[in-house]
């Protein structure tokens, strides 16, 4: 039987992206890196010095994110201890945030083994009551699906108000291609066509600050196969969730992120970056 | 315990609930229902004193019922229009057959002229001859672009000026989503137009149903007592509409609104500037308007007669032709340019069988020694481009 070859080096291959071939581990952890990079540098949003602030949340694109930060700072770090005489381009700095009720262990020691500056900060009570009426809300039913859209447009608000707090300016978010696609057609099943552009464009402006998504064009296979890479490097990714059945699904969110997870497993596995690409083609009517 | 009462009229037994959770009884709900549809045609003016129309009819519960309110409104509220019926047989049999019989009753019941107008006449191939020979994971495609144009034609030889479908909430949420899945920018920003004003045959098409649900469609029917044929299309199952038909339908359990939702975020979509749209233009065999020089039911007929039934199925288009070439490389050690090699820096290393899509245009400008070898599938683009 052929074995298929990495398409980089003569290695077999140990996964298949869609368009762009087969890799190994070390070449596809490579690929993964410079995809991030080139998606950064290609948009010419971030400039020198800018500070960047990813918001991590423990989730697996979180933790590759993580990774993928951490490896170019260390890189930018060397190169810096060592003069080397490169063009500097891209030189932002990054910290990460963590916003909890109470810190995971596991959280704290995949931020302490990245070796990039950290908070983790848990927002009180009061803070939430006072975002709560400030921030966009649906309140038409009352039901699940509101409360779910309630609750994230909350979270966004805080992790915003505290990244403006710490004189940022990028708010980066490790959302991959289909969470973002699940997010656009819930928001769409909402009627909120004008939120297209933010939920799945690469760059959205909200309160003053600039939302970035450099993962939107990676799939959740290959951060995970990016995760278990690269796992032995400190980080941990947290433990799948069961599926839901189709009768404990309470939230337009939930049922379309299970619709598109179907369509996925049938092989059409295309529709997700179909969906995300279209924010960049449309507008909403003035 | 006793019955509830309809809340509008607060004297009759409700029977009918809604998909606001209102209930109704079965006259109040009738009225609504026309009111409704009586709302959209004067606010979205689809029609004027003393057109003609022709209500697409295909005996189904959309087109049943649309005829039904048709004739009640234009009497209620004096339209002033004057009322045909057009069906289309694509030639299913055991399908199309039986619900052309309905489609004859409502025109005896109703007074309409009925005009039917066949694929095998129009095309000399019956539905179920093209699936025989292509197979059923296609047959959707063959069959609405040529029921598009048998419409348009139809229409014309009545002699209309206007065609109304019984197309539903239901049905454009689901064309919303679907042009979503596929990432249609093109068919997303105008298939939640109410009126379809750019038709070849001048003739434009209008959905007084596009703001009520399929499911108030049945309950209307069933409480007015109109006679449709209710079984699905032979073809049908398999098809990827069914796929998000049953994603509305438990969106619909979860939240009612949900159709009106989609049907208002689709209306506000506009394609952004710059992005490069179909030009339209007219077919070469045919004159009817096209975005290729061969409109896609030319090209579909064209390949049901040659005995390639999938031309212009998939992702070869008209016009255009796909060439795949083995590319054999000069080792490191020979070339030149192994750096530099083509403008996109491809690394020059021996690789066997490797196929690349590569224009014509990056062939003459590539460096490197390349042989060109065709594939079987092009022997089909190859044929296909004996059209233009």
């Amino acid at each position: 039987m052929e074995v298929v070859k990495c398409w980089k080096c003569e290695l077999p291959s140990e996964i298949t992206i869609q368009a762009s071939g087969f890799f190994c581990s070390s070449c596809f952890v490579e690929y993964f890196r410079q995809k991030y990079r080139k998606i950064i540098g290609a948009s010419k949003l971030i400039r020198d010095r800018d500070l960047v602030v990813f918001a991590f949340d423990g989730s697996a694109s979180g933790c590759a994110m993580l990774n993928v930060i951490s490896t170019f700072q260390q890189h930018f770090a060397k190169a810096n201890s060592e003069n080397m005489n490169y063009k500097r381009k891209n030189r932002y700095i990054t910290k990460a945030l963590h916003m909890t009720d109470s810190c995971n262990e596991r959280v704290k020691t995949a931020l302490e083994s990245s070796g990039i500056e950290y908070v983790v900060f848990s927002p009180s009570e009061e803070m939430k009551e006072k975002y709560e009426k400030q921030c966009f809300k649906i309140e038409r039913f009352g039901d699940e699906t509101e409360n779910e859209f309630n609750k994230k447009s909350l979270q966004m608000e805080l992790l915003v108000d505290k990244a403006k707090e710490m004189n940022a300016q990028f708010l980066m978010l490790s959302s991959h291609v289909e969470s973002l696609a699940a997010k656009t057609l819930s928001v769409v099943s909402l009627g909120l066509g004008e939120e297209i552009q933010a939920t799945a464009g690469l760059c959205h402006t909200y309160n003053g600050l600039r939302i970035l998504k450099p993962f939107r064009e990676m799939t959740k296979k290959e951060i995970d196969f990016y995760v278990n890479a690269t796992c032995g490097e400190g980080i941990l990714p947290e433990e799948n969730k069961e599926e839901e059945d189709q009768s404990s699904i309470k939230s337009i969110q939930s049922l379309a992120a299970k619709f598109l997870s179907d369509l996925n497993s049938q092989g059409k596995d295309s529709n997700p970056s179909a969906i995300v690409r279209l924010s960049n083609k449309l507008k909403m009517k003035s | 315990m006793p019955r509830k009462l309809c809340e509008r009229c607060n004297e009759r037994a409700a029977c009918v609930l809604r998909y606001d959770r209102s209930i109704l009884c079965r006259e109040c709900f009738c009225r609504i229902f026309e009111e409704e549809v009586h709302n959209t045609i004067t606010k979205y003016k689809l029609f004027k004193r003393g057109q003609k129309v022709a209500i697409g009819a295909s005996g189904g519960k959309d087109s049943a019922v649309l005829m039904q309110v048709m004739k009640i409104l234009n009497e209620r509220y004096d339209y002033g229009l004057k009322l045909c019926l057009l069906s289309i047989d694509e030639g299913i049999s055991g399908y199309r057959d039986h619900s052309l019989e309905e489609v004859k009753f409502h025109s005896n019941n109703y007074g309409l002229e009925l005009k039917i107008l066949s694929y095998k006449d129009l095309y000399n191939w019956s539905m179920d001859e093209i699936v025989s020979v292509a197979g059923r994971k296609s047959n959707c495609t063959f069959c609405g672009v040529f029921r598009r144009q048998a419409l348009d034609r139809g229409a014309w030889q009545l002699g209309v000026d206007i065609v109304a479908t019984g197309h539903n909430g239901d049905d454009v949420a689901e064309t919303v989503l679907m042009n979503m899945l596929r990432g249609d920018v093109g068919r997303l920003s105008r298939c939640t137009a109410i009126t379809t004003a750019d038709d070849p045959s001048g003739i434009p098409r209008v959905k007084p149903l596009k703001y009520q649900y399929e499911a108030e469609i049945v309950k209307y029917a069933r409480h007015s007592k109109v006679r449709y044929f209710s079984t699905e299309c032979t073809y049908a199952p398999g098809a990827h509409r069914g796929q998000i038909r049953e994603y509305l339908r438990a969106a619909t359990k979860i939240r009612p609104h949900v159709v009106l939702d989609i049907i208002k975020a689709g209306e506000g979509f506009e394609v952004k500037d710059g992005i490069k749209m179909p030009i339209k233009t007219r077919c070469t065999r045919c004159d009817y308007i096209s975005s290729q020089p061969v409109c896609k039911a030319c090209l579909l007929l064209e390949g049901l007669n040659s005995g390639r039934p999938l031309l212009g199925i998939g992702k070869t288009k008209a016009g255009r032709v796909k060439k795949y070439k083995t590319v054999k490389v000069q080792s490191e050690e020979s070339c030149e340019k192994k750096d530099n090699c083509c403008e996109k820096k491809k690394s020059c290393s021996e690789q066997e069988n490797k196929s690349e899509s590569i224009t014509e245009d990056e062939i003459e400008t590539c460096g490197s020694t390349a042989t060109l070898q065709t594939m079987e599938k092009l022997s089909i683009a190859a044929e296909a481009s004996d059209l233009f």
